[in-house]
């Protein structure tokens, strides 16, 4: 792997779906070791950009580049947290199988085992993620926030050195979405972080780096996003607080208070 | 009916097959369920009526054609909804009818008179000979075979699709395995329950086994065991009261999927 590749490189790229553009001609670079959160409006074209960050679309034109590899060769660098409600919870399957999944890149799956070394990483990632006491359980029985945290672990379990998130705190409420956000951030001491979000208190206190996606990339960089861009993206004036936090104050806007 | 039992050999072959039906919707069923490839099996399991119509034209054996016919339709089915966009009701919606026409053409090409097709269509598990136990039990072989084989790439695919995807797995693979098994199954099931009736022995094990357990391997093994009681006993029924077997198999099981769901229901209430 280059030590100066950017984590994601995306150059010119235009994707879509049958007769519908998403994407218009993106150029975006991602250096590694940054959590960036990705926002803009719904059927904006978030979620394309992470199936195209995750190989699982092939972009009509431009080129993208993960760690300066093509992302359908090395499928071990990229660990993937989908929307939460996205899965089937009736699903008869136990939070130690879940994470086990994310053991299976690359390997042989005829008559396939865990190895103890496979056994350790899920032990490590369930303990990580402070699962471990439910891992026998059915996904169907934890709660928002755990669930949320299994599918976590389960990327963790590929070993990525850039983990992308689809609105990783959807549905959760304060405690639970402040306690996921901890965690990335000192999984960041490690890993590159990319995460799809509407939340705000994400993007005011966690998150470094911002880029405004609506069919083409409207902004990237810091995160103090004046209301004239977020007027351009997305139509209307949307809410900007720092919640308390003292480290990160978003630009003010109409008046004093 | 013991006595029966040791003295007539259509009963042991009965018997004998539908232990080797349970075992192939035991494995089969759960996987249909979770999946929500149930209406999709049922599209299957009608296309096989072509391959029995094949069958009567070349007159060959119509298990044979079945076979050949509805492992063909099914991999036609999952390369088709892959590429392209038809929506997947309405794909079934054209296979299903389509296996049947074609059944129905081909036995009016055929000379002579026609054949009854009523052993085909609902089954007659009395009639069963050794040599279609013989083929029921290399199936449920090579059904278990693949499910063992290959049991976390299956238990991926079923779970989730996308993530599997970005790992690279094999989901191509994964989808033909699961279509070719669910067509090996119609097979295995057609002369127990014929094709019409099909679906409540896929359905039912499973759904009943899902209310008490909740890891798919126990899931299959419990399916396997309630598949065996409900056509022993649907067996046993149609013996003792003249009943045609695959309607008392199919008629016991909603039968008893419905009383376990009221008690359960019940025991909660109270």
């Amino acid at each position: 792997m280059k030590e100066t590749a950017p984590a994601v490189c995306l150059q010119n790229v235009s994707a879509g779906y049958s007769k519908i553009t998403a994407l218009e001609n993106i150029n975006l670079n991602i250096e590694a070791g940054s959590f960036t959160g990705i926002i803009g409006p719904n059927g904006g074209g978030k979620t394309t950009l992470l199936k195209v960050m995750l190989g699982l679309l092939e972009p009509w034109t431009g080129q993208v580049r993960i760690f300066g590899q093509d992302p359908q060769e090395n499928r071990r660098l990229v660990g993937y947290v989908p929307q939460a409600t996205n899965i089937n919870r009736q699903f008869p399957i136990s939070v130690r199988e879940v994470v086990s999944m994310g053991r299976l890149a690359g390997k042989s799956l005829f008559f396939h085992r865990y190895s103890t070394i496979d056994n350790d990483m899920i032990n490590h990632c369930l303990t990580r993620l402070d699962v471990l006491d439910l891992a026998e359980r059915q996904i169907g029985q934890l709660s928002s926030g755990q669930w949320q945290r299994v599918l976590i672990a389960r990327a963790l379990a590929v070993e990525p050195v850039l983990l992308l998130l689809d609105e990783p705190t959807s549905g959760l409420d304060a405690n639970a979405s402040s306690m996921v956000y901890e965690l990335l951030q000192e999984l960041n001491r490690e890993i590159t972080i990319i995460m799809v979000t509407h939340d705000t208190l994400a993007i005011s206190a966690y998150v470094r780096d911002i880029a405004c996606i609506n069919h083409h990339l409207h902004y990237h960089g810091e995160p103090d996003i004046s209301s004239e861009l977020i007027m351009q993206l997305y139509g209307c004036p949307v809410d900007l607080i720092a919640h308390g936090v003292p480290h990160r104050v978003l630009e003010q806007h109409g008046g004093q208070p | 009916m013991i006595s029966a039992l040791l003295h007539y050999n259509f009963l042991q072959n009965a018997l004998m097959g539908a232990l080797l039906a349970s075992l192939a919707c035991g494995i089969i069923g759960p996987v249909i369920v979770e999946k929500r490839l149930v209406m999709m099996s049922g599209g299957i399991a009608h296309t096989a009526f072509g391959g029995i119509g094949l069958g009567y034209y070349l007159q060959v054996e119509p298990m044979y054609t079945a076979l050949g016919f509805s492992l063909f339709s099914a991999l036609s089915i999952a390369q088709i909804q892959r590429r392209s966009s038809v929506m997947p009701d309405v794909l079934i919606g054209m296979f299903w009818p389509l296996g049947m026409a074609l059944g129905i053409l081909f036995i009016s090409f055929t000379p002579g008179y026609p054949p009854s097709m009523s052993t085909y269509l609902f089954g007659d598990i009395l009639t069963v000979s050794s040599s279609d136990l013989w083929v029921m039990a290399i199936l449920d072989a090579v059904l278990i075979f693949i499910t063992f084989s290959f049991f976390h790439l299956l238990q991926a695919y079923l779970f989730d699709e996308e993530f599997s995807n970005t790992l690279g797995l094999p989901m191509v693979l994964a989808e033909a395995l699961t279509y070719a098994m669910i067509a090996l199954t119609v097979v295995v099931l057609i002369r127990v329950v014929g094709i019409i009736l099909i679906l409540a022995l896929l359905c039912v094990p499973p759904a009943l086994a899902r209310l008490f357990r909740n890891d798919l391997p126990a899931i299959m093994g419990l399916s396997v065991i309630l598949g065996a009681v409900l056509c022993l006993a649907g067996l046993a029924l149609s013996y003792r009261f003249n009943l045609a077997s695959g309607a008392a198999i199919v008629i016991l099981s909603v039968t008893v999927y419905s009383i376990v769901q009221l008690v359960l229901r019940l025991c909660k209430v109270y």
